[in-house]
């Protein structure tokens, strides 16, 4: 019913306000699946609100209606649901909603309240000075996506000086993706040690609505100075991902197996940034480092058998050592048109904690054709090498050649491929069963 | 006998001497003559030049409504409409209106080659380098760097080349240490209002690469505009017609304008 009454709405919308938005079809194919197989089907409606009552007064709300997914027939009930929605699983999100007053108290202070994506950094996808937004991992090979969070930001301008100030009353988490990608961010559970797992169960906790508890907040100062704009910031609030704080294992000793029940919880954490960005002999520079400053963060492993726990062991997850996440990149376009963008990023968005950073090389080269009706990125990839003293052993990467191709202007196509491969424990080997082809179309109005 | 040989030898020197003073004189005469007539001309194409940027860019500020037709070789027609607003001779903040899948992108040119660009998908302003001065502004066959306000005189040298009765022809050759994708521009300048009429873009191997025209050039309060402005890439056989359908000039547009800040803003 709420459904309706939404969908209702977003027909009604229109009339009020200025629409735009994009119908967008997305489908994946995993290659190297045993005979090949289908494994994204999504259809996107996508609107976005926007309006603007007074000269200091904005408003913008972006909603997504889809069918994603695949049918979940399992019984004939499931066929002759009035809803459909095992047949055509769907979902209404309302991705952001927000109004911005400018000039409030002050001209040059700018006020932006409501569910929003509030993104920081100069570098390209991934930002580590940018973390008020959870990333929204749903689609993997999608990285650096944000979600809008409810949240403050007053922005006070003084040219070339802005400040920042961002408040999150309530945090929200990453999400993560679907099941078949799970194990490729974070590896297997590491719970079972000697034993075969028979059930597996988990509980996130989530931090207490409370101000002292699930607030977070952020600050940020930037500037130009001799050309080159430069930013400080300063975060304080939850790393996205949950990390396992109590483990309990219950052995069942006749069939050898143990059921393991893990608890979670989003490490707190204080994070210092810094950005710059600018142009030197032509090329684009620009650089991204946060100092991520985390508290010990214990997991406690506890045998439990029917009279209660028998043994209890303690284990550092993450030492409140600080740690250093950074990127550097550089682009350029040839007179040809050719453009080239590379990115050195140390510590991917799921890296956390000292020992846990990677190092990445990101590369695209892409040309334009047929007035600019026709892309093609012939040589893009990420890599990796997770340990350099075997890097052989120890490598991975994911290539994506890409094109894409619009006859004429709101409709893009968009044809490409994820080839990977990799060696050692990395997240491009986890994933090298999944080299997918994937075609998209987009008719933006 | 031999003091009169003497002396008419003296004299036969003299003679030549003085010749020779003549000759040295006549040349350098001539050579002053030429060099001052050259510098005169010289002078004139940089007064010429100058007088371009000064009618160029004469109005404090404008605000434009532009539609941008685009046309490939088969005709086939792609439009733009942008919002620009000018300050002076280097602020300019341009946000496209339409197509919707490209509405909200906005395009920012401060002093000294700092540019920005804004995609409301990517929620960020983003700081365009000078690398990408030669390429094609979204599709149309303007430059970066011709939306990009700037001065001819501070990029090129001019020479005139040719003076009829409506136009001073000038040929203008990027100065050293300026990167331009061109070899030289030639450009006609209406004598009556020093509004350039015509722009001819030569490539590195000195071939006819694209024509500017200005055409319904108007006085505008005290200020000569062209209501349109048509690119033609002749390689591509591509053309970008830039029709100017509402123009304000001097509205006093503030400083603020032209700050990433208004950048991101839709309107």
């Amino acid at each position: 019913m709420k459904k309706e009454i939404l969908l209702t709405l977003l027909c009604a919308l229109p009339l009020w306000a200025g629409v735009n938005g994009f119908v967008e079809t997305y489908n994946r194919y995993w290659v190297n699946a045993d005979s090949g197989r289908w494994t994204w089907n999504e259809n996107n409606f996508q609107a976005l609100f926007e309006g603007a009552p007074s000269e200091k007064l904005h408003y913008y709300a972006e909603l997504r209606f889809r069918t994603f997914g695949f049918p979940g027939i399992s019984s004939l009930s499931d066929l002759q649901r009035k809803e459909k929605d095992r047949v055509f699983p769907y979902s209404l999100e309302l991705k952001e909603a927000y109004a911005d007053i400018y000039g409030f108290l002050l001209d040059d202070l700018d006020l932006r309240i409501g569910k929003q994506i509030i993104a920081w950094g100069t570098a390209d996808k991934i930002n580590p000075t940018s973390n008020l937004s959870p990333y929204d991992l749903e689609d993997f090979f999608d990285f650096g996506a944000k979600l809008g969070v409810n949240s403050l930001k007053a922005t006070y301008t003084k040219d070339p000086w802005s400040f920042d100030l961002c408040f999150v009353p309530v945090f929200t988490p990453s999400t993560m993706p679907p099941p078949e990608y799970a194990d490729v961010l974070f590896g297997g559970t590491g719970l079972s040690g000697d034993y075969q797992i028979r059930n597996f169960s988990d509980t996130i906790m989530m931090p207490e609505n409370k101000i002292t508890e699930a607030s977070e907040a952020g600050s940020r100062v930037s500037t130009n100075i001799y050309n080159w704009d430069l930013s400080l910031s300063y975060f304080h609030g939850y790393i996205g991902f949950p990390l396992p704080e109590k483990a309990e294992m219950i052995p069942d000793s006749s069939s050898g197996t143990v059921d393991v029940r893990t608890f979670l919880s989003y490490p707190e954490v204080d994070v210092i940034g810094a950005d710059f960005s600018g142009s030197l002999f032509g090329l684009g520079f620009w650089g991204e480092g946060a100092l991520f400053v985390p508290e010990d963060y214990v997991l406690t492993r506890e045998i439990v058998t029917p009279q209660g726990p028998v043994s209890s062991v303690d284990t550092i997850l993450r030492r409140d050592e600080p740690y250093l996440k950074f990127v550097l990149g550089s682009d350029y376009t040839f007179g040809d048109g050719t453009y080239i963008n590379a990115q050195y990023i140390h510590g991917f968005i799921h890296e956390n904690g000292r020992d846990s950073l990677n190092d990445y090389l990101v590369f695209r080269l892409e040309k334009k054709f047929l007035n600019d009706e026709l892309k093609i990125a012939p040589l893009s990839f990420a890599a990796c090498v997770t340990d350099w003293g075997e890097p052989g052993d120890n490598y991975g990467f994911v290539w994506i050649p890409e094109i894409e191709y619009k006859p004429q202007d709101n409709i893009e196509l968009t044809l490409g491929a994820f080839v990977i491969d990799g060696k050692g424990t990395g997240m491009f080997p986890r994933m090298k069963e999944h080299d997918e082809l994937y075609f998209k179309t987009k008719l933006s109005f | 006998m031999g003091r009169k040989i003497v002396e008419e030898g003296c004299t036969m020197k003299n003679s030549r001497r003085n010749r020779r003073i003549i000759g040295v004189t006549a040349s350098l005469l001539f050579l002053f003559v030429v060099s001052l007539t050259g510098g005169l001309y010289a002078a004139s194409a940089v007064e010429i030049l100058s007088r371009v940027d000064q009618v160029m860019n004469a109005p404090k500020d404008r605000k434009v409504t532009m539609k941008m037709v685009l046309v490939d070789k088969n005709g086939n027609e792609k439009v733009r409409i942008a919002e620009s607003y000018q300050k002076g001779d280097d602020h300019r903040l341009i946000k496209f209106l339409e197509p919707a899948d490209q509405k909200g992108v906005g395009f920012l040119s401060l002093p000294n080659d700092v540019m920005y660009v804004y995609f409301p998908a990517f929620k960020k302003v983003r700081r365009i380098a000078s690398h990408v001065k030669n390429s094609n502004f979204a599709g149309t066959d303007f430059t970066y760097d011709d939306l990009s306000t700037f001065k001819y005189s501070e990029d090129y040298n001019p020479e005139l080349l040719e003076e009829t009765d409506s136009f001073y022809v000038l040929k203008l050759v990027p100065k050293p240490g300026v990167k331009k994708d061109y070899s030289f521009l030639k450009m006609w300048v209406d004598k009556g209002s020093f509004h350039p009429t015509k722009v001819e873009f030569y490539d590195k191997s000195g071939n006819l690469w694209k024509v500017l025209k200005m055409r319904e050039i108007e006085k505008i309060k005290d200020y000569f505009v062209a209501r349109e402005m048509e690119m033609k890439d002749l390689k591509k056989q591509h053309s970008t017609k830039m029709i100017m359908e509402e123009i304000e000039l001097d509205t006093g547009i503030p400083d603020k304008i032209f700050t990433k800040r208004y950048l991101r803003r839709t309107r």
